[in-house]
């Protein structure tokens, strides 16, 4: 199937159930090239879950999602080279613990993609020295703090030199004093302009770095706009309240 | 041994201790317990050869198994046998370890396609975990060699040792299924996120974390099939058991049982200290 649009990640009518549980309720999201895009919503509204199909970790019951022009749902996707193009770095960071830093971030090209291990650990050097982890090549995970851990997950999520990258969540298991060093990186790839879609329970970052915000609940994009829009005058009832329990609680 | 409350008698000593005004160089703690210990270990096991060295039939039992000319006759034949226990509890090990792993990656592994393979798996360990290992080398050793296929070994050790290979491989599969099912997913969703396939996932990611996990039970497993290598002395070939029963039989001694039974004890107690101290260190680790 080829595309009939404009968008570099263009998700239409996108549906998903475990059992009787409707997850995702027809999902219609629209990314161009450049852009970064936050899902809010409390937990369980379906933000991981609609960032997990997009890296094809989750199978959809019904909906296309369209990259850079192709159809990447059905079974005769690759997905293996989908995932050199998207990448996800997850809330646990999901490191390898019997790995090096080094060997976690060229697993993927030297496997998947067979970049010579040379060539393979120049890279990693030069994108851990641009994210501040120089000297830390040769250290094991459970050595890091889970900032560094979560830095170096960013990395090893870069490695393949993806066109997009999904962050679910990346600072939610981080102490707070963490949280800033993890979200300058991705400022730094903002400006870098890489394509970004992100849950995220950091609202002033959100309101921040995002070209748009998506505001789901219930499995379904409840209402969608520019940060200004969405956070100075939302027009739901459901995502005042869901504002108003934010600031509540002296996140925003 | 440890006291299991060390609050009571370590206030107690410091008492005895106040009272005295003694102030000796080894912590007064420790010296009650250990003494405690040791009286209370001597008490127990003198009853217990007090009792055995006065029952009526002692003086006929030392006769019949603690003979010391049956001891040496028999001890260079059972060592001579003991050797054959060795090597085939070396070589089962080795294809045990190989074969059982490929069976539990086959059970592990997810798709469609791959469903009879599952089943077959799932149907082996089911089979073989049921049936009694004796019952295996019966099976194999008298049964395939009765069927006079043409190129097929009747050879006793090779069918005694392959039967201990189905019959363990089934065990240690389980284990190493249990190593793999311990692995997080979240593991699994960040190999194959970086774009790893599952068979991949498997080799890099799951696999190397599962079985180093698994690594003391599985000895726990071997330090079994070392002395079950005894159990394929009942298709004839001449290991340490066979050889002491045949001691046994000629000279109406049981002694010989015994220098067999110290061998295979001599063997095992290193293998299942060595396994204690590995679980030791590694639960140390995890809690790093």
């Amino acid at each position: 199937m080829t595309a009939t649009t404009d968008s570099f990640l263009d998700i239409r009518e996108l549906s998903k159930s475990y059992g009787d549980s409707l997850v995702l309720d027809r999902i219609n999201l629209q990314l161009n090239r450049g852009a970064v895009v936050c899902l809010i919503g409390s937990s369980g509204s379906g933000k991981s879950t609609l960032l997990r199909t997009v890296n094809r970790l989750e199978s959809v019951d019904s909906g296309m999602i369209f990259f850079d022009g192709q159809e990447i749902t059905g079974h005769h996707v690759d997905e293996n080279q989908l995932r050199k193009r998207i990448a996800m770095v997850f809330q646990s960071f999901n490191l390898f613990p019997h790995m090096t830093v080094l060997k976690n971030i060229t697993l993927g090209p030297r496997v998947v993609h067979g970049k010579p291990t040379e060539e393979a650990n120049q890279h990693a050097l030069e994108l851990l020295a641009r994210f501040g982890l120089e000297g830390k090549a040769h250290v094991r995970p459970d050595q890091l703090s889970g900032g560094q851990q979560q830095r170096v997950a960013i990395v090893r999520a870069l490695a393949s030199e993806p066109d997009l990258l999904l962050l679910d969540e990346i600072t939610s298991a981080l102490d707070p004093e963490l949280v800033g060093e993890v979200l300058n990186i991705i400022r730094e790839l903002k400006d870098s302009g890489m394509t970004i879609l992100m849950a995220t329970h950091e609202m002033g970052f959100a309101r921040e770095v995002s070209t748009k915000i998506c505001f789901l609940d219930q499995g379904s994009i409840l209402e969608e706009g520019p940060p200004e829009q969405l956070f100075g005058s939302p027009r739901q009832p459901r995502t005042q309240q869901f504002l108003q329990r934010i600031t509540e609680a002296g996140r925003l | 041994m440890t006291p299991a409350s060390p609050g009571t008698p370590t206030s107690q000593t410091r008492e005895t201790g106040a009272d005295t005004g003694a102030a000796s160089s080894a912590p007064p703690s420790q010296i009650r317990p250990a003494a405690i210990a040791s009286l209370s270990t001597a008490l127990v096991f003198g009853a217990i050869i007090l009792a055995v060295v006065n029952s009526s039939g002692w003086p006929a039992f030392k006769r019949q198994f603690l003979s010391q000319r049956a001891f040496e006759r028999a001890l260079p034949e059972v060592i001579r046998g003991f050797g054959l226990n060795v090597k085939m509890f070396l070589i089962a090990e080795v294809i045990i370890l190989v074969f059982a792993l490929v069976v539990a990656v086959v059970r592990a592994l997810p798709g469609p396609a791959l469903l009879p393979f599952r089943l077959l798996g799932t149907l082996y360990v089911d089979v073989f975990r049921g049936v009694p290992t004796i019952l295996v080398i019966y099976l194999l050793g008298l049964g395939v060699p009765s069927l006079k296929l043409q190129g097929v070994t009747s050879d006793p050790v090779f069918w005694g040792v392959a039967a201990l290979v189905l019959s363990y491989g089934a065990y240690v599969a389980e284990v190493y299924r249990s190593g793999i099912e311990s692995i997080h997913p979240s593991q699994r969703a960040a190999a194959r996120s970086i774009g790893l396939t599952s068979a991949q996932s498997m080799r890099y990611v799951i696999l190397p974390q599962a079985i180093r996990r698994v690594v003391p039970p599985l000895l726990n497993d071997f330090v079994s099939l070392q002395k079950d290598t005894a159990l394929v002395s009942i298709l004839g070939p001449m290991e340490a058991m066979r050889r002491a029963q045949i001691d046994a039989a000629g000279n109406f001694n049981y002694t010989a049982y015994l220098v067999s039974a110290s061998c295979f004890l001599l063997a095992t107690i290193p293998l299942a200290r060595f396994t204690d101290w590995l679980m030791r260190r590694q639960e140390r680790g995890a809690g790093r």
